[in-house]
């Protein structure tokens, strides 16, 4: 399934929310979706929800658009909101229940869907309590279950891990990495951007509503000039000379010594250059107590890519 | 096989319906009304069986009226503000994704927040039973007054929830919400003040007789439920019309369902023709004559706001055969095609009126108010089509609806408020207040000014008519159905 998002704007009075963007993802890829406090990500993320009709443009899920036919859009979707609504008068089970039978969800089916659906999330021992009385972390629980009732091929979840301890957001990782392996196609819109640097296979950036950048993470990297890697060396006893020649091969950028004994090297490269770099220190004779390899993270390049305005 | 049964009735009941009777049945607010209905019954049972004097007929007669005052009353400002409150707030607020993120169709969204306020108002009325009968027992009221009192007063009430359901389908702030259902109190309870004592009244033969049915006791009943049903089925489907998507055609419903409601009235009053008296039948008339003109002008009014293209969802359905599309044209979401709908079904009621056997001498003068309102309210709608086309750039988010009423206003209540300062009376008739009013349609009120105020209202139409042709013409032509893709297209997009 692809989803592909045209030209879209949405206005509100004078302000454009967002302003003429387009990319598109696809099945069993996780895309985030970053960008700044008001860089239009909600909004965004509303309209392809179709809850909100843009004021132009469109979203297109494997050619259903969802000014159209959102209804039908609707079948094939699943929507995380950032807030689950406070009722005091409804329980978990009844909540989900809602939905399922809402989705055309019937009979022995519903009770198996539900159950499983309970299980995946974990929600099974809290199923009697009302929504008010859930925790943040267990909220966001409910609300993933309820998007994933009708088994949808898209999740659009925003802002799923705000406010989440660091347990319940390694748990939530670790159901969206299962997700995706399903071919499930997941778009997440997050500020925590080491979480999604660990399981985003693309981001989408936007700022004041303007499309920064799309696309896998190594080709952002790459249009950025962000493509090279970080090694962290650290050795034993004094290397010297030795060290010095074997560092000033070609495909090193730039190699500098951060306190005794420890140096930060950038390689021109990725796994290949990495290897070599190893196996001619050791070859060497250098005493290499540590290699670590650091890539350009998400963060960096966020920070590369915006310039934090707000609108 | 009963279990299997229930299940699947289980499965057959709208889930908005059992969503809602569960969080019913779970929230406090309805127990804490429940509790509160009873006792306040009970303390209004005890003050008028033993506190008051229950020997005469009519202070008996009270002990029911309190029972039915307080059913009403738990009703309509207990349980409706309650379901169309919480519908309030998830159309507007944080929980919209509640209903409108589902596959529900709009109809199931109406029916289920329906029925829930239905099955709540039916419990309330099953937990009066006992009340009702003991003041039974007091002999100041009749088992006909009882049921009578009682059937219509939940119609009624059924009618208010269903009204109030479609207030809240309007998308607005929280404040507003405070204002609506501020004002909904204010007016309910003059409202309710009143449905006792006319319900008690119309039993015992004064409305009845005074609204000419009171021939046949089974006949009004006939009637008066037909014209509640009618009036709860419109306001049913325009709350359809209001939570259906914005690209869809929204319009279809409501259309459909006021040229039924049109067809039902005409073939009531043939009926009445047939079978009753001529008098009545004129009265029969003249009601299906104003009723009819003024539905259709408020279509008329709906129709300058609403969409100014036809999407790719509404192109979809329209019909591909030339006549047929014609014949479906005014049925389609659309500010032309809802005004040519409107001036439609005003010229068929005005030309069937004329047709009518009539023993009333004016019946020329219906006729001739219908085709006036209908050339003012044309040329209004059109003038607000116009204006928003000359500021649509500047203003893009106006909305020709407004501007329209504006219209409205402008012409028929500032003509009036100039003559009135300069002359210092509010008499129309006078012919020196007159010509102030030849923008207005009031100066076909006029008998002098009759002709001038048809020929400045339908002249002002034209003349609307003529600047706007060509953006017609075009809205006209773009009235196609959606043509399917080639198939070179369809491989190329396969391709891709």
């Amino acid at each position: 399934m692809k989803i592909e998002i045209k030209n879209l704007v949405q206005t509100f009075g004078k302000t454009r929310a967002v302003d003429d963007i387009s990319f598109d993802f696809g099945s069993g890829h996780i895309f985030g979706f970053i960008g700044p406090n008001g860089a239009g990500k909600t909004t965004t993320i509303r309209v392809m929800a179709s809850l909100d009709m843009p004021t132009a443009g469109d979203v297109l899920y494997d050619g259903i658009s969802v000014i159209d036919e959102p209804e039908k859009v609707r079948t094939v979707m699943g929507y995380m909101p950032d807030a689950l609504p406070e009722h005091g008068d409804i329980a978990v089970w009844e909540y989900l229940d809602f939905f399922a039978r809402a989705y055309g969800i019937q009979g022995q089916q519903r009770t198996r869907v539900l159950r499983e659906i309970e299980d995946f999330t974990g929600l099974g021992y809290m199923r009697q309590k009302y929504l008010n009385q859930l925790s943040k972390g267990m909220k966001q629980r409910v609300s993933m279950a309820r998007a994933l009732v009708h088994n949808p091929q898209i999740l659009i979840m925003d802002e799923p891990a705000a406010g989440l301890d660091p347990r319940a957001r390694i748990e939530l990782r670790e159901l969206l990495k299962i997700l995706a392996s399903q071919g499930k196609a997941i778009l997440i819109s997050s500020h925590i951007l080491s979480e999604l640097e660990d399981m985003c296979h693309g981001a989408v950036i936007i700022e004041k509503g303007k499309l920064l950048r799309a696309g896998t993470i190594d080709k952002i990297k790459r249009d950025d000039g962000l493509s090279f890697t970080t090694v962290l060396l650290r050795c034993c006893g004094d290397n010297g000379d030795t060290l010095k020649k074997l560092l000033e091969q070609p495909f090193i950028n730039e190699a500098r010594e951060a306190s005794p004994g420890e140096y930060v090297i950038d390689i021109d490269g990725e796994d290949d250059e990495c290897a070599e770099l190893l196996s001619n220190l050791i070859r060497g004779g250098v005493r290499v107590a540590e290699f670590k390899r650091q890539s350009t993270g998400l963060e960096e390049l966020f920070m590369n890519v915006t310039k934090g305005e707000v609108q | 096989m009963f279990e299997k049964i229930i299940n699947r009735l289980d499965d057959k009941l709208n889930p908005i319906l059992v969503k809602e009777l569960r969080q019913s049945t779970n929230s406090r607010v309805l127990t804490i009304l429940v509790i509160a209905f009873l006792s306040i019954q009970l303390f209004g049972l005890y003050i008028q069986v033993f506190m008051g004097n229950a020997t005469s007929f009519d202070s008996r007669q009270a002990i029911f009226e309190t029972v039915l005052t307080i059913l009403i009353a738990s009703c309509i400002y207990g349980i409706i503000p309650t379901v169309s409150n919480r519908f309030f707030r998830e159309r507007n607020g944080d929980s919209i994704d509640l209903i409108y993120t589902t596959v529900l169709s709009p109809f199931a969204v109406i029916s289920g927040k329906m029925l829930s306020a239905v099955g709540l108002i039916v419990l309330l009325y099953s937990l009066c039973t006992p009340f009702i009968f003991i003041s039974y027992l007091f002999p100041g009221v009749d088992i006909l007054t009882i049921v009578w009192s009682l059937w219509y007063s939940f119609w009624i009430i059924v009618a208010i929830a269903q009204f109030m359901i479609l207030i809240a389908t309007i998308k607005t702030t929280k404040i507003m919400r405070s204002v609506v259902l501020l004002g909904y109190f204010i007016g309910i309870t003059f409202f309710s003040l009143s449905l006792v004592p006319a319900l008690l009244f119309s039993r015992h033969g004064g409305l009845m007789m005074d609204i000419g049915f009171g021939r046949a006791p089974w006949y009004a009943h006939l009637i008066i439920m037909a014209f509640l049903l009618l009036i709860i089925g419109f306001l049913y489907v325009l709350s359809v019309c209001a939570v259906t998507a914005d690209h869809a055609n929204r319009a279809l419903w409501p259309r459909l369902y006021a040229a039924g409601m049109w067809l039902a009235g005409l073939l009531f009053v043939i009926g009445m023709h047939i079978f009753s008296t001529k008098s009545d039948a004129n009265e029969a008339n003249v009601f299906w004559l104003g009723m009819s003109t003024l539905l259709f002008l408020c279509f008329m009014g709906a129709a300058s706001g609403e969409r100014e293209k036809y999407g790719n969802r509404v192109r979809r359905y329209i019909p591909r055969n030339k006549f047929l599309r014609l014949l479906y044209f005014p049925f389609f979401s659309g500010e032309i095609n809802g005004i040519v709908y409107s001036i439609t079904f005003l010229a068929l009621t005005a030309l069937i009126f004329s047709l009518l056997p009539s023993n009333t001498r004016n019946w020329e003068r219906g006729v001739i108010t219908i085709v006036g309102l209908a050339g003012y309210f044309t040329w209004y709608s059109l003038l607000a089509l116009q204006i928003k086309r000359m500021f649509v750039r500047r203003f893009p988010n106006m909305n020709s609806f407004l501007i329209m009423l504006f219209a409205v206003i402008v012409f028929t209540l500032a003509p009036m408020l100039l003559a009135c300062g300069i002359y210092h009376r509010i008499d129309p008739l006078e012919s020196d207040i007159a010509p102030f009013l030849i923008l207005s349609f009031g100066i076909m009120t006029i008998k002098e000014y009759t002709k001038l105020g048809l020929a400045i209202g339908w002249g002002a139409c034209l003349f609307t008519l003529i600047i706007l042709g060509p953006f017609l013409i075009r809205r006209i032509k773009e009235f196609v159905p959606l043509e399917k893709p080639t198939e070179q297209e369809t491989d190329i997009e396969a391709n891709e």
